[in-house]
């Protein structure tokens, strides 16, 4: 524990014993009177030693040079990771660096990719701390967007979602996960290589290539956040499905009951209402995206349009489904319309 | 049983680059043996120290580690100890293959050198051609894939003028912290003193500067070379974190180097023993690692700090006089300077 935190907790202690002593109505007069005169001592100099330790300890502040709980020398630096807290100032000096021709360009683009993805994290998962509010996140994206527009422009980075190649892995990674997870219910799907293999793919597009799509402008901040939701699901099927070179893990009773397909599916429509509701009502939509948005959405409407799905559900659960269903259909009619005409090669 | 928290392990002698500032206790005049075990010696001796001192952190260095082939196997050997592990590399060799073999969560911090926002500073410093353009691709790549990284300025007068812009360099590259060390002789750097020793007044300007950026920017920096609080007033900075010699205490960085030579730290070329042949218990409590923990110059007696400052780096006045009861060449240059504070 740093010593400044445990001068602090004496202080407080001691704080707390003496309030504590006061509300108990101790008569401290009377009390230094009692006793063997050698133990009323021995506790005063305790309390003392206590004492000096604890005012010594509060006063040493960080940045003392000799403060053994810092740092010694080639220790690893004390840092916060995670927020990307500065970026704010981070893309316009990458950009006046860019300018001044100081950085390799093969090593710009890779700067400016590691910006994009931790302005679209941002964007995604918003972090806590010092100047990370809602506001405050709002200025960066709008200070960001147009530096990286020119940044990209410069440096000759892709300008559409289809000429991206993080699109393209997420695609291409997608579609093969989609693809070896499409066996016969209960056969097992790959080895656990390959499910290695392609959870750390999935895991790589969750947290790197798509929220560096959103940092680059090139997904929508709903588009994004649906597109994870599927992301997740796939990589948690993944993760679950039985592989033909192990034991598959047997379900024990804290796994809970089997989750009916139609609460399942009404869970995640209801997951991604909000989303689709941002899209129409921005009425505009990279259509590669929404297409594979809608696709997934399709399916668990399929799920909720099937009878047999509501078998394990009660009346109340069900009615309340098939409303979400509804309401999310209506939405998915309305989207088609910011599709466009379908390319020619459509995967989804 | 000792209880060390970390170590320093010294994978390799060789470098491709030829740094003039290097430390490194092989450049010293002295018959430091040279050379390198095979794999599995090498895990083993690494299993050994773990073992003895229940050593949590192991920080690989070099040399320039990427250059054994068989750092990968370190480093999971490592990791299944769940030991946490941090490499001190040049960049030079971390190219995305590399990368992707250390990513993701083997290693916890990497420790680049960024000497300069200019190009043919960090080359010379480097004494590589394309030094920087290497370096900077791996940190890039690095903040791509989500790692930590801290990038390494080593203060001289070569690269003093440019701290500002480099500083702002680490912010554009997303890196995670700063660490502003002072050039510390030894090894080839007391051959070059004359050309990179900066004066305590350049230094501290930079300090200040690198305070600035600290809150400006909120970039961690820390100064981990220790400052000597006669020559420089530390305690006006609130962000800075400033570090010290630990030697001797369960927070030094004893370190190894790839034969099982264990030192007092790794500027120093003082050998305690050989793991492979003395328990680390009987090397942390040899007369020599008293003698190096009990050194300080005459100069620091009557300071009041005396007991704390231990009179700047030891290890960089036995690495420039052979001695580590004498004054560490930057106080020996810049003594009389000197306020006690």
């Amino acid at each position: 524990m740093p010593y400044r935190a445990a001068g602090l907790l004496m202080a407080l202690g001691g704080l707390v014993a003496v309030v504590g002593l006061i509300l108990i109505g101790v008569d401290v007069h009377a009390a230094k009177q009692r006793g063997p005169r050698w133990k009323r001592r021995l506790l005063g100099a305790g309390l003392a030693v206590l004492g000096i330790w604890g005012a010594w300890f509060s006063a040493s502040r960080p940045g003392s040079p000799f403060k053994p709980d810092v740092m010694c020398c080639y220790a690893p630096i004390p840092m916060e990771v995670g927020c990307a807290g500065n970026l704010r100032e981070r893309l316009p000096l990458l950009e006046k660096l860019i300018a001044e021709a100081k950085l390799d360009p093969g090593v710009a683009r890779t700067a400016l990719a590691a910006a994009e993805m931790d302005l679209g994290r941002i964007s995604m998962h918003p972090c806590s701390g010092p100047g990370m509010s809602a506001e405050e996140m709002t200025a960066i994206r709008d200070l960001a967007r147009p530096i990286v527009e020119r940044l990209r422009a410069r440096l000759g980075e892709p300008v559409s979602l289809e000429e991206a190649p993080e699109w393209k892995a997420l695609t291409g990674q997608w579609d093969d996960a989609a693809a070896a997870l499409a066996v016969e219910p209960g056969a097992p799907a790959f080895d656990s290589q390959t499910q290695q293999r392609l959870a750390d793919a999935l895991e790589r597009l969750l947290h790197a290539d798509l929220p560096r799509l959103l940092g680059a402008g090139l997904l929508s901040e709903p588009e994004a956040r649906l597109l994870e939701l599927d992301l997740v699901r796939l990589s948690g099927a993944v993760r679950r499905a039985r592989v033909s070179d192990r034991e598959t893990t047997p379900t024990v009773a804290s796994s809970g009951l089997p989750v009916p397909p139609a609460g399942e599916s009404a869970r995640d429509i209801g997951l991604r209402a909000e989303s689709l509701k941002k899209i129409l009502a921005s009425g505009v939509a990279h259509p590669a995206a929404l297409r594979r948005i809608l696709a997934s959405v399709r399916k668990d409407l399929e799920v909720l349009d099937r009878p047999a799905s509501y078998d394990l559900m009660g009346a109340t659960e069900r009615a309340k489904a098939e409303q979400i269903r509804d309401a999310v259909k209506a939405e998915v009619e309305k989207l088609k319309n910011l599709l466009g005409p379908a390319p020619e090669d459509k995967r989804d | 049983m000792p209880r060390q928290d970390s170590f320093v392990f010294e994978v390799t002698q060789r470098c491709n680059h030829d740094c003039p500032h290097c430390y490194n206790a092989w450049k010293n005049p002295v018959d430091y043996p040279m050379g390198e075990l095979p794999t599995g010696e090498t895990l083993a001796m690494l299993g050994e120290l773990l073992d003895e001192t229940g050593a949590s952190l192991v920080s690989l260095t070099g040399g320039e580690p990427m250059l054994r082939p068989d750092i990968y196997e370190m480093v999971d050997y490592l990791n299944a100890r769940r030991v946490t592990v941090n490499l001190i590399t040049n960049g030079g060799l971390l190219d995305d293959a590399a990368i992707a073999r250390l990513s993701p969560g083997k290693i916890s911090v990497f420790e680049l050198p960024l000497l300069s926002v200019e190009r043919s500073i960090h080359d010379r410093m480097s004494g590589k051609a394309g030094a920087f353009d290497r370096a900077t691709a791996a940190m890039a790549e690095l903040k791509l894939r989500r790692q930590r990284v801290v990038g390494v300025f080593v203060a001289t007068k070569l690269n003093l003028p440019t701290w500002r812009e480099t500083a702002e360099l680490a912010v554009a590259l997303g890196l995670d912290g700063v660490m502003f060390n002072r050039f510390n002789p030894g090894g080839a750097g007391v051959r070059n003193l004359e050309m990179l020793q900066a004066s305590p007044a350049e230094v501290q300007a930079a300090l200040d500067v690198a305070e600035e950026m600290s809150g400006r920017y909120e970039l961690p920096i820390s100064c981990s070379i220790a400052m000597p609080p006669c020559l420089f007033d530390t305690k006006r900075y609130k962000r800075l974190g400033f570090g010290f010699c630990a030697a001797g205490t369960a927070r030094a960085y004893y370190t190894l180097d790839p034969l099982g030579n264990v030192r007092p730290c790794n500027h120093t070329p003082t050998i305690l023993g050989n793991i492979r042949e003395t328990t680390f218990e009987a090397m942390a409590g040899s007369p020599a690692m008293k003698d190096f923990m009990a050194a300080r110059p005459a100069f620091c007696g009557g300071c009041r700090l005396e007991m704390e400052c231990l009179g700047g780096c030891k290890a960089a006045a036995e690495a420039a006089t052979g001695s580590a009861w004498h004054c560490d060449p930057f106080l020996t240059a810049f003594g009389e300077d000197a306020v006690r504070p």
